[in-house]
């Protein structure tokens, strides 16, 4: 546990910068849309509104991209013989990805695009 | 009865929430549900109907011109997309094997079909831009509900070209603003607007909304996967309702901007000729080669998928409007000829293509397999659904009898180009073929692989055999009138009738009213 084992931590990776990049985007958008409505400027008003809206679509698009590129970590290799680490969890918990909004693991049958649990192939 | 009267606009969308946002409540009692559900459908479509048999050159609006208007052509697009919209929501029902989800699905299916309908019933962009911002969240998330991860990418790329598309609007909104200072789509007020800055804003209006439509070059980007990866009820409200809708937008903006010269024209008119043949050559290829050769799929694997044979149709089909609305651009004198032209198209490919879908489902059920490489041939099992199906590619395909044969008559009439009836015939042709080859491969083909069957066999639920039957009802009769109609051998005081009520609406797709509002 000592920090010499782990990885060097990337504090600002391209995720975080994303992140960071389109937080900022909603308070521009945010602050402007109160300021312009302030003033009493509409065209301005829907143009802060635009920008806090594209930056909330990021977002969620970005909070999507690592529900089809998932981690795969094997549990067995974490938990073999003792030689645990971190992290101490279970693949229920962390590792499988769901999918956004439902909370739900994939329907993985139809990977293929036929259902396996009717179909097999030759080969497969 | 003036509060009455002025509230009557938005009656449909509410009613279609209201029946949404009981589901969540209900989800678990199946006939409750769809009793709740059906109710709220039917409540609309009555008033709606109301609208279309009396409304003729006027019109209703909420809270005034400038919000909610409900006129003929509205009350005619709102009419298809409540019927689809609750054909769709039966489908539904049996659909999903995870019943645990029905009651947000039917939340947020209630919401994109009203986010849809509003986009059909202002004439003021911002409210039609707001709307068709909403219809994407909704629909984009509608698309996940495959709960597969070939559909979150299918999902993203949705979002994305829906962003870039409204964005594109945004920007053509603010020009808008700033050479007429206000929102309302007016044709006087466009009037003012000088050549160059109509043209400008046509463009910006025609590339941003043609985005959502799906025409080439940027349907390809997202509709195929889109529409193909989403459950089928929503594939079905995606291709036969939203792209449609956002293409009865368009002829509605660009129009009442009317911008002058041949630019615009010759832009929609290309955009179009090359949405019908590029979607209809790869439909074909996707029938006969797969997914290797038609591109565009979300997936490494090839697949010869049945829905991506229509999603790709679905993005030949949109380049029709484009046509028509470039055509009437470019003779102004036959405007109404050539959106009467829009109407029927919107219901024919609606009704056609929402069938292919349910249809296609029907067999993907019935055979585990969404991939026509690996189905094993249904024979008599396909049951009436293989004749259904055959007569919606007919009806796509432009043949006589079906309602085809209304977008036949637009494009072999006099007022058009011989080059772009050629353009409209190889297009008809692809899916001719592409209709009857993959019809072959579910019924009497055999799968390129072996093919072991595992589990037993849980054949598709009769309830989801019923819309596509039923619609396949609806384009027979109709186009059978329409036929004979046109041709003087029966029918002609119904045919007569109809074409009298198409013309009054094509006019109320760029006016909000005709001679005085109701």
């Amino acid at each position: 546990m000592n920090g010499k084992n782990h990885p060097a931590r990337h504090f600002v990776t391209s995720e975080s910068l994303s992140l960071i990049i389109a937080s900022s985007l909603i308070i521009v958008g945010m602050g402007g849309c109160i300021v312009s409505s302030i003033m009493g400027d509409f065209i301005l008003l829907f143009a802060f509104v635009e920008v806090a809206s594209v930056a909330m679509f990021f977002i969620l698009t970005l909070s999507m991209i690592p529900a089809y590129f998932p981690d795969k970590v094997k549990a067995d290799s974490i938990f073999y013989c003792g030689l645990g680490k971190e992290p101490y969890v279970s693949d229920e918990e962390v590792y499988r990805t769901n999918v956004p909004l439902l909370n739900t693991p994939y329907d993985t049958n139809w990977d293929n695009y036929y259902d396996k649990r009717f179909i097999k192939l030759e080969g497969s | 009865m003036a509060i009455v009267a002025s509230i009557l606009p938005i009656v449909a969308p509410v009613a279609i929430v209201m029946g949404g946002l009981a589901a969540p409540l209900i989800y678990k009692k199946e006939k409750l549900l769809i009793g709740v559900i059906s109710t709220f459908f039917i409540i609309a479509i009555a008033i709606n109907t109301w609208f279309v048999m009396n409304l003729g050159g006027g019109a209703y609006a909420y809270p005034d011109i400038k919000g909610v208007l409900i006129n003929s052509s509205s009350s005619f697009i709102v009419e298809v997309t409540l019927i689809l919209g609750f054909l769709g929501a039966i489908y539904s029902l049996r659909y999903f094997e995870d019943r645990r989800f029905l009651g947000s699905f039917y939340l947020l299916y209630s919401l994109f079909l009203a986010s849809l309908i509003l986009m059909a019933t202002s004439f003021n962009i911002l409210l039609i831009y707001v709307a068709f911002e909403a219809s994407t969240i909704a629909g984009g998330i509608l698309i996940l509900f495959t709960r597969r991860k070939t559909a979150t990418k299918a999902a993203v790329r949705f979002f994305v070209m829906s962003v870039i598309g409204a964005v594109t609007i945004l920007v053509g909104i603010l020009y808008q603003n700033s050479l007429t200072g206000t929102f309302l789509l007016s044709t006087s007020i466009f009037a003012r607007v000088g050549a160059n800055d109509a043209v400008i804003l046509a463009s910006l209006y025609a590339i941003g909304f043609g985005v959502k439509v799906g025409v080439f070059p940027f349907g390809l980007l997202w509709l195929p996967s889109a529409h193909s990866e989403a459950p089928t009820p929503i594939s079905a409200i995606l291709s036969g309702v939203m792209v449609q809708i956002a293409a009865f937008a368009v002829s509605r903006v660009i129009g009442v901007i009317s911008p002058g010269g041949t630019s615009v024209a010759f832009l929609m008119i290309g955009l179009g000729g090359l949405s019908v043949i590029s979607g209809s050559m790869l439909a074909a290829v996707e029938a006969t080669s797969g997914s290797k050769w038609s591109r565009f799929h979300v997936a490494s694997a090839n697949i010869r998928g049945i829905k991506r044979i229509w999603a790709f149709s679905t993005a030949s089909e949109v380049g029709v409007f484009y046509l028509l609305i470039g055509l009437a651009l470019l003779s102004p004198a036959l405007l109404p000829v050539f959106f009467v032209g829009i109407l029927l198209h919107f219901l024919n490919h609606g009704m056609a293509k929402a069938l292919l879908f349910f249809d296609s489902g029907v067999v993907i059920e019935e055979s585990h397999s969404a991939d026509l490489s690996v189905m094993r041939g249904l024979g008599s099992s396909v049951g009436l659904n293989g004749l259904t199906y055959i007569i919606g590619g007919f009806s796509l395909s432009l043949v006589p009898g079906t309602l085809g044969f209304t977008t036949l008559r637009e494009f072999t009439s006099g007022n058009v180009s011989l080059g772009i009836t050629a353009v409209i015939f190889i297009g008809a042709l692809f899916i001719f073929f592409s209709t009857l080859y993959s019809f072959r491969c579910f019924t009497f083909g055999r799968p390129k692989v072996k093919v072991e069957s595992v589990g037993g066999h849980v054949g598709a639920s009769p309830l989801l055999r019923i819309p596509g039957i039923v619609l396949a009802i609806g384009i027979l009769v109709l186009g059978i009138i329409i036929t004979f109609g046109a041709m003087g051998i029966a029918f002609q005081g119904y045919y007569s009738g109809l074409e009298e009520w198409f013309h009054t609406a094509a006019e109320t797709i760029i006016l909000p009213f005709v001679g005085g509002p109701a």
